[in-house]
């Protein structure tokens, strides 16, 4: 598969002939690094397929108004966290469950998920990251997993560098203590 | 960070050629969405004049019916209130009516009657006794 940057599939994107083709590699290109980020966010596997399909059919939706003001990928991050925190929402009002409780709820599912193959300290770690408040867990992740520099945590975010430090400060203060305890 | 978690590797999976598969399964589903979209669009558009029709013809007798039931019920109400006034009227036509007056008149006389046949036993009393006035006043002061 030909590798191209981000510059030269918006332009076939904008293509008619090969809107399609630009398309699929975008989704090619990008999609584990969407679906990891989204499962991290929403842990099953069957729930981050849901996800990450809205999310290409959104971006197919809306390629066409990107204006390149940000980078593509943080541009399409940004519409994975929103379909993934309004996928939560959607869960939480289903079951009538506060937030708290559907990620406490997740902690259990952990255990005999099919697709979760980590070992003990791995598990602890992620019912770790569970106890954080949403946005803080976001952070965490995308700090600790994906590396993602702070810059672009912000533009994909919509939150100022200096929160996201301090965000990411308190999420590890808060996994350090629960690994203490547990 | 606890230095047993560094380097901790990514521990969800997913099932085998999941994300060799994931990019034709989201096409299916866009142009299954767009086929689906088309054929409703298709529908709307077929069905559009004659959608509005219908809904014009609706509106129409709503309004219609909206309009006489109002003017009906004013009507209505307004008929009742007549017929109310009226019924007022004839009670009240019946409380002053001729025979009441009567009534209350041949009441009036038959009072009066007794006390006319009162006076007449007394004046028959004073002359079969041969009492003059004077005897008769004599008679009163004294008692």
């Amino acid at each position: 598969m030909p590798e191209y940057n981000d510059k030269e599939l918006l332009e076939f994107f904008r293509d008619k002939d090969k809107k399609n083709y630009a398309f699929n590699l975008i989704m090619r290109k990008y999609q584990e690094k969407l679906y990891w980020h989204i499962r991290k966010i929403v842990i099953k596997h069957e729930d981050a397929n849901d996800v990450i399909q809205n999310t290409f059919i959104k971006v197919w939706g809306n390629l066409d108004n990107f204006k390149e003001e940000s980078k593509l990928y943080t541009w399409l991050y940004r519409i994975a966290t929103n379909e993934s925190l309004s996928f939560l929402k959607k869960k939480k009002t289903k079951y009538f469950l506060s937030l708290v409780d559907y990620e406490n709820q997740l902690k259990e599912t952990l255990v005999g998920d099919k697709y979760f193959n980590g070992d003990e300290i791995q598990l602890t770690l992620q019912k770790a990251i569970l106890t954080l408040p949403r946005k803080q867990r976001i952070v965490f992740n995308m700090k600790y997993f994906d590396e993602i520099k702070y810059d672009d945590m912000s533009e994909i975010l919509g939150t100022s560098v200096g929160a996201l430090k301090a965000s990411y400060h308190h999420a590890v203060k808060k996994i350090e203590k629960f690994v203490k305890e547990n | 960070m606890n230095k047993k978690f560094k380097n901790t590797k990514n521990p969800f999976t997913v099932p085998n050629n999941y994300f060799d598969n994931l990019p034709n399964n989201i096409q299916n589903k866009l142009s299954k969405d767009s086929s689906e979209h088309s054929i409703l669009q298709k529908i709307i558009l077929y069905a559009k004049p004659q959608l509005t029709l219908g809904f014009m013809m609706i509106a129409f007798a709503s309004i219609t019916y909206i309009t006489i039931n109002t003017v009906w019920n004013k009507f209505h109400l307004a008929k009742h209130q007549i017929n109310e006034f009226a019924n007022i009227d004839e009670v009240n036509e019946s409380d002053f009516s001729e025979q009441h007056y009567l009534n209350i008149l041949l009441e009036e006389k038959s009072v009066t009657n007794k006390t006319d046949e009162n006076t007449e036993e007394y004046i028959k009393y004073l002359v079969d006794e041969d009492i003059d006035y004077s005897t008769l006043m004599n008679e009163l002061y004294y008692y």
